[in-house]
């Protein structure tokens, strides 16, 4: 059964579309990565699915329960981390963790699950005090409670250093392998590049693409850049190459290398061109596109 | 059960934060010390005891009741905390009574243990003539105190605007303690075209009992001589005026509230 059904969810708020008509489906087992820019309605998108937000058309469920009619069961299999959440001021960590227990009438122990995510030796102080990459930890671990069978996160790696950032995304693939679907919404490409099996690119409330990685850098020309080193460059060349077939961008690096993206058959024709033109091949490599150009390619370089 | 869970995380908030010890404190010092204290100004009996005792109460709790809750939902929406509770598989209304229940206890743990050693000492020291219905006035009292909590959690569940949220707590405490019977005086004036001559109906006497406090002391009456509930007792007064009325007038002031603020919680995004 699908973890996350949605179907032509849209919100919107007075005239302003948050969202509109998203369509996607999240199975269990998978780690799925919802990309945008900032205020492109990823939090919006999310809220939906917690009853935050009601929408205005469309419907969404979680594991086949609707999320508005019948909430609370829809959340059941589900830990969060919610967007502009603040921990209870009073409260330890360790009095956190209990609470979900409690809630989800889960069997585990407060002290276990903080050592998963790296805070045991603040267990015992009020949340407040903690910085916030704590209290991003404090939040993922009570997502973790009661083994759910989905993750929803929402920016899980917002204020952590870069290892920190790394353990989260090794527990969020244990969580995965375990058989548990996991979604998060990022900003920041290399977080989505580094663990998802598929992408969600959201733009302006529209989903404009859902593939895996793999599979979007087939859709974006092949893939392919080409870095090729010439002896002497001029603006004649660059235009000459920048006419072939199939490709897409042309740009100059260093006075002497070209950076090409292209489609896979236009590899060739490139360095045909060039030969042509007289230029003399110093060098010559390729790169896979990516994910950052990918991105920029969907969403037309605005990136926030 | 998951209002059983949020109104324990609340209980374990509220001890953490000092409320709970402040008002033990608070609340233990002036039902005791009014104890120790009534010797020297009455005559000293327990029923004499008592009837200060509920002027007490019906002095503190109230305002007490209204600042614990008026501020509990709202506060929490406003910081962001409210978004980890309801992330969890509990619903909104279930938050809302969790948070009255929670604020309850709070209140009315001191209160009950204040009054309960006030109570012992006073039977102790001014005989135990009338003691037995003791009991009662706890009851009584409680449900007084989780009327306006109920009142005040319901307010804080339905709006996030701080102006609104004060000006309601403000005017609820005068119209429900200070103004109530005011009002219903003025009502029947208009009705009877400044005509002051001819008699209160019957249904007045109702809408005067309908005053949380009003319906508190007709309670208490069935136990105890309280004077300001002489006139819905006695000969030729009308059913509707019973203690049981008395007791349906407060359980709607915590039942009524909760309803209708959790219909507010419910409708809308946070």
């Amino acid at each position: 059964m699908a973890a996350i059904t949605a179907n032509g969810v849209s919100k919107r708020y007075g005239t302003v579309t948050a969202l509109d008509r998203v369509s996607l489906s999240v199975e269990e087992g998978e780690i799925f990565g919802f990309l945008g820019p900032n205020g492109a309605g990823k939090s919006t998108f999310i809220n939906v699915l917690l009853d935050f937000a009601r929408p205005t058309d469309g419907s969404a469920e979680l594991f086949g329960r609707d999320c508005q009619a019948d909430g609370v069961s829809a959340r059941e299999r589900v830990g969060v981390l919610p967007d502009g959440y603040s921990v209870f001021d009073r409260l330890t960590g360790r009095q956190h963790v209990a609470y979900v227990v409690r809630s989800k009438d889960a069997d585990d122990d407060p002290a276990e699950v903080l050592e998963r995510v790296g805070i045991s030796a603040a267990a015992d102080r009020p949340a407040s005090d903690y910085s916030k990459g704590m209290k991003q930890r404090l939040v993922l671990g009570m997502a973790l409670v009661g083994e759910p069978d989905l993750l929803l996160l929402d920016e899980p790696t917002t204020g952590l250093d870069p290892s920190g950032a790394a353990e989260i995304r090794s527990i969020l693939r244990e969580e995965r392998d375990r058989g548990a679907a996991v979604f998060f919404s990022s900003h920041i490409l290399e977080q989505v590049e580094a663990i998802c099996d598929r992408v969600g690119i959201l733009q302006d409330g529209e989903l404009v693409a859902v593939d895996t990685i793999d599979g979007l850098r087939q859709s974006i020309g092949g893939g392919t850049k080409l870095l090729i080193d010439v002896g002497e460059l001029d603006d004649a060349t660059t235009e000459a190459v920048r006419g072939v077939d199939g490709v897409e961008t042309v740009t100059v690096s260093d006075g002497t290398t070209l950076e090409v993206t292209c489609t896979n058959d236009a590899k060739m024709d490139v360095v045909v061109e060039l030969q042509r033109r007289g230029a003399d091949v110093m060098n010559f490599r390729t790169e896979e596109a990516s994910l950052e150009e990918m991105f920029l390619a969907y969403t037309g370089g605005s990136r926030a | 059960m998951s209002w059983r869970t949020v109104a324990r995380k609340d209980i374990h908030d509220a001890r953490r934060a000092r409320t709970l010890w402040l008002l033990l404190g608070l609340l233990s010092i002036l039902f005791g010390g009014y104890a120790v204290a009534y010797a020297t100004v009455d005559d000293g009996t327990f029923a004499g005891f008592v009837t200060g005792s509920i002027g007490l109460v019906d002095g503190v709790l109230p305002i007490l009741g209204l600042l614990l809750g008026y501020r509990s939902i709202s506060d929490d929406r406003t910081d962001g905390s409210l978004l980890l509770s309801l992330s969890l598989p509990q619903s909104r209304r279930e938050l809302l009574v969790g948070t009255a229940v929670g604020r309850t206890v709070t209140l009315l743990g001191p209160t009950l243990f204040g009054l309960s050693i006030a109570g012992l000492y006073a039977a102790l020291r001014y005989g135990k003539a009338g003691a037995i219905a003791y009991p009662w006035f706890l009851f009584a009292t409680a449900l007084y105190g989780a009327s306006f909590v109920a009142i005040a959690v319901a307010l804080s569940a339905s709006t996030t605007t701080d102006r609104r949220i004060t000006y309601g707590a403000v005017g609820g405490y005068l119209l429900l303690v200070v103004l109530w019977r005011t009002l219903t005086s003025i009502a029947v004036t208009v009705l009877h075209r400044f005509d002051t001559s001819l008699d209160l109906p019957d249904w007045v006497l109702f809408l005067q009992l309908v005053e949380p406090g009003e319906a508190y002391v007709r309670l208490l009456s069935v136990g105890f001589e309280v004077e300001r509930a002489n006139r819905y007792v006695g000969n030729g007064t009308p059913a509707f005026v019973d203690w049981w009325a008395a007791l349906a007038v407060l359980v709607a002031w915590i039942a009524v509230p909760l309803l209708v603020g959790s219909r507010q919680f419910e409708r809308g995004d946070l």
